[in-house]
């Protein structure tokens, strides 16, 4: 069985030879740069340093490094548009939205320091230089890496494209504003999310025409869920915010048969079924410090149809724990979640800034020494 | 069901105050007092307090849609007797250590109001709050003169208060018991957040001037609504104390600092905590409430002069213990601390929490209430 195999047996919900492993196969899998560090002096390994993500502060771990892990798959992920990201200052940038981020001192990432469409009306909208979703730039080079990826390694290949709707609506009108919107400017919030949806929908396609035909899994983001609960109440994610991702799903698999692979980042207990039901093959991070992200629950009410990739707590264990607490979480998360297939393991979201090196190797260590099926721990 | 008939909204309260009256133990209330007021006072006490925030089950009464409760002070009366931070409805059969409380229950709003915010309400919500626009046009305000201490919702809130002496003047056990407390006055930075929005992050960086300056106007206007207020209450806690949230607060007001945690201590200390210490100055003891995980300000915290209790309004996402070592220290009390249901026992919160805390549960039932209660006593 090769990596591919391995992975696409899980994702078929059958055992493979051990719990596939995925560390920096895109955003939401991602290590911070000041984690690959430790990770590097960790491992006695000296290299040069690629950053992947300049907002995230995302290292590019290099295949020496993601080999002694034992990293299934391998990520591509859609570019930019020509002459998208405006670089202010040191530590300032505009990306293609028009959104403005910044890094204060000390700041381990970017955070958003203008909304542009805060004060907004719905006229401007129609005004408003969106990002061209078509633009060929965005995937310079890709299908070749895609086909060599394919042609010359057995890795799982994990295409990416950011997908946010609700997510990026809030990021151009403001996190609160469009809470807002979505109740007293019904339409303009529509609208909005509807121009956002286009030009994902035209990224999705543009990138997948490219790279569809090699991908084994295509991944998409939006957060609708909080550390608590739900981000907006469920009603109104059924009413406003799932048809738009069956929309963008519909596009995606007119044009690959990938497995869809959605994240969110909170408690998304309360959408799972819907996701199922728009045709969402796999879960992630599986934020299982949220609540009602009980690991044990999840599979036993969903796991025949779908499947689970994080669930490596980043909030307390990776960050806080000793070696052994990993390996307790890897043990946890393997036993809930690994039996009968459906589980790639991972860590919830990126390994942050403050995660030890010790704290990432234990964790693919434990994958792989408790991975293997039949699952015993 | 009589209430059917006779849907006025006066009749309503009347008809709820009737059933309360004979069912107030007045001597129960007067132990719960002193109860209350002993633990924050670090004296000893025969358990913690505690209380639980009952969910309203009765059939008799229905509560009002919330904007009708907002315009109507019969209706707010009904709702803060039925579906208040406890239902006081079931609360007097209970007899948990829960105080009467009624407050005129206006949001979040009140001084952001007077300074021009927009209060909008929106379907069955409280009110919402619309920031006053854009940085320029906080800049182009910051100057303004101040506004009257008793316009924006503070006349309705005396209006509120009125109707509340009104409804029970010929009822003494609820006149005795009932206790009219301040409504939710928000904290200086909360109620600039509220003013700014969110965007008021950013202008910690860029002009973190601009937010002393409108912490400075704000602070000076919550004094002087608190002063407006407060001669209208009937807080049976005594000077420096009050109810608020259902519980008793070390503190004649609880200032509202949810919007702190999101700041950096350094961020927090240097902007904020001198208004946050005014107050502490000038009104004598205050309590403070944070809502979330606040370890990383509790330092801060407690440098605020005369600052009488941490309020806690997610307490299972703090460390209960390392927080209660640092209030203890300053004898400053904590409160509506809750624990697991399995711990729930006086001499379990005694051993852990000896003195200076009350508890706040949150039952699934009124039936729920009554058997944690008791094992809570261990009866």
């Amino acid at each position: 069985m090769n990596l591919r195999e391995r992975i696409l047996t899980a994702l078929d919900h059958r055992e493979p030879d051990r719990v596939p492993i995925d560390i920096g196969s895109c955003g939401p899998t991602a290590i911070h740069v000041n984690a690959y560090t430790s990770l590097l002096a960790h491992l006695g390994i000296e290299e040069e340093i690629k950053l992947w993500d300049v907002v995230g502060q995302l290292a590019q771990p290099s295949e020496r490094v993601l080999e002694l892990l034992g990293a299934d798959v391998r990520g591509i992920r859609v570019g930019g548009p020509k002459n998208g990201t405006k670089i202010i200052s040191d530590d300032t940038l505009i990306d293609p939205w028009g959104i403005t981020w910044f890094r204060t001192e000390g700041a381990t990432c970017y955070n958003i320091r203008n909304y542009p469409l805060r004060h907004a009306t719905q006229q401007d909208l129609a005004t408003y230089p969106f990002p061209d979703g078509r633009d060929p730039h965005r995937v310079l080079g890709l299908a070749e890496r895609a086909k060599q990826l394919r042609e010359q390694t057995d890795y799982a290949i994990l295409g990416e494209i950011s997908g946010h709707i609700l997510e990026r609506a809030q990021m151009v009108r403001g996190f609160d504003t469009f809470l807002e919107d979505l109740v007293m400017r019904p339409a303009f919030a529509d609208e909005l999310m509807d121009r956002i949806l286009a030009i994902e929908c035209d990224i999705a396609a543009t990138f997948l025409d490219a790279v569809g035909a090699y991908l084994d899994v295509f991944a998409f983001k939006d957060d609708i869920a909080m550390q608590s609960g739900p981000l907006i109440s469920p009603k109104m994610f059924r009413a406003r915010i799932k048809p738009r991702l069956q929309k963008l799903i519909q596009v995606i698999k007119s044009k690959t048969r990938a497995k869809i692979w959605f994240h969110s980042c909170g408690s998304v207990y309360y959408a799972v079924r819907d996701l199922i039901e728009i045709g969402v093959d796999i879960l992630n991070p599986v934020q299982v410090a949220a609540k009602d992200m009980d690991t044990a629950r999840l599979k036993r009410e969903f796991g025949n149809n779908i499947s689970f990739w994080g669930a490596i707590d980043t909030q307390n264990v990776l960050p806080f724990g000793s070696t052994q607490d990993v390996e307790t979480e890897v043990k946890t998360r393997l036993r809930d979640l690994a039996p009968g297939g459906g589980y790639v393991l991972a860590s919830v979201h990126n390994i942050e800034a403050d995660v030890s090196g010790a704290n990432v190797w234990a964790m693919a260590q434990a994958a792989k020494k408790y991975g293997a099926y039949p699952i015993c721990v | 069901m009589p209430y059917k008939i006779m849907n006025q909204p006066d009749s309503v309260v009347r008809q709820i105050l009737d059933y309360l009256e004979p069912r107030i133990d007045r001597a129960h209330v007067e132990r719960a007092r002193a109860r209350n007021r002993a633990a924050l006072d670090y004296s000893e006490t025969d358990r913690a307090p505690i209380v639980f925030y009952l969910p309203y089950e009765g059939t008799q009464f229905a509560p009002y849609p919330y904007a009708e409760a907002f315009a109507d002070p019969a209706k707010m009366m009904v709702n803060e007797l039925l579906i208040g931070f406890t239902s006081i409805y079931h609360a007097v059969d209970l007899r948990d250590d829960a105080p009467y409380c009624l407050r005129p229950n206006l949001g979040i709003g009140i001084i952001a109001s007077q300074f021009g915010a927009e209060i909008r309400l929106v379907e069955n919500n409280p009110p919402w709050v619309l920031p006053l626009g854009d940085i320029a046009t906080l800049r182009a305000r910051a100057d303004a003169s101040m506004p009257d201490a008793h316009s924006g919702l503070v006349t309705r809130a005396l209006e509120q208060y009125d109707y509340f002496y009104d409804a029970v003047k010929n009822y003494p056990n609820c006149r005795a018991a009932f206790q009219f407390t301040l409504p939710d006055l928000q904290g200086p930075f909360s109620i600039a957040e509220l003013l700014f929005g969110s965007a008021i992050y950013p202008v910690f960086y860029d002009d973190p001037g601009l937010i002393r300056h409108w912490l400075a106007r704000i602070t000076v206007q919550m004094i002087a609504v608190y002063r407006a207020l407060v001669a209208k209450t009937k807080d049976d806690l005594g000077a420096g104390y009050c109810y608020q949230h259902a519980v008793a607060v070390k503190g004649n007001i609880l200032v509202r600092d949810d919007s702190m945690i999101n700041l950096s201590p350094k961020m927090y200390r240097e902007v904020v905590l001198p208004f946050d210490q005014q107050l502490g100055a000038e009104l004598g003891y205050v309590g403070v409430h944070f809502c979330g995980r606040g370890s990383h300000q509790v330092g801060n915290l407690l440098q605020i002069p005369n600052l009488g209790s941490l309020d806690l309004g997610n307490p299972e996402m703090n460390d209960l213990n390392a927080l209660y070592a640092q209030a203890q220290s300053q004898r400053v009390a904590l409160l509506r601390l809750a624990v697991a249901e399995n711990e729930l026992r006086a001499t379990n919160i005694a051993q852990r929490f000896p003195r200076g805390v009350n508890l706040a549960i949150k039952p699934t039932s009124v039936q729920h209430a009554h058997t944690l209660l008791c094992q809570y006593q261990n009866e």
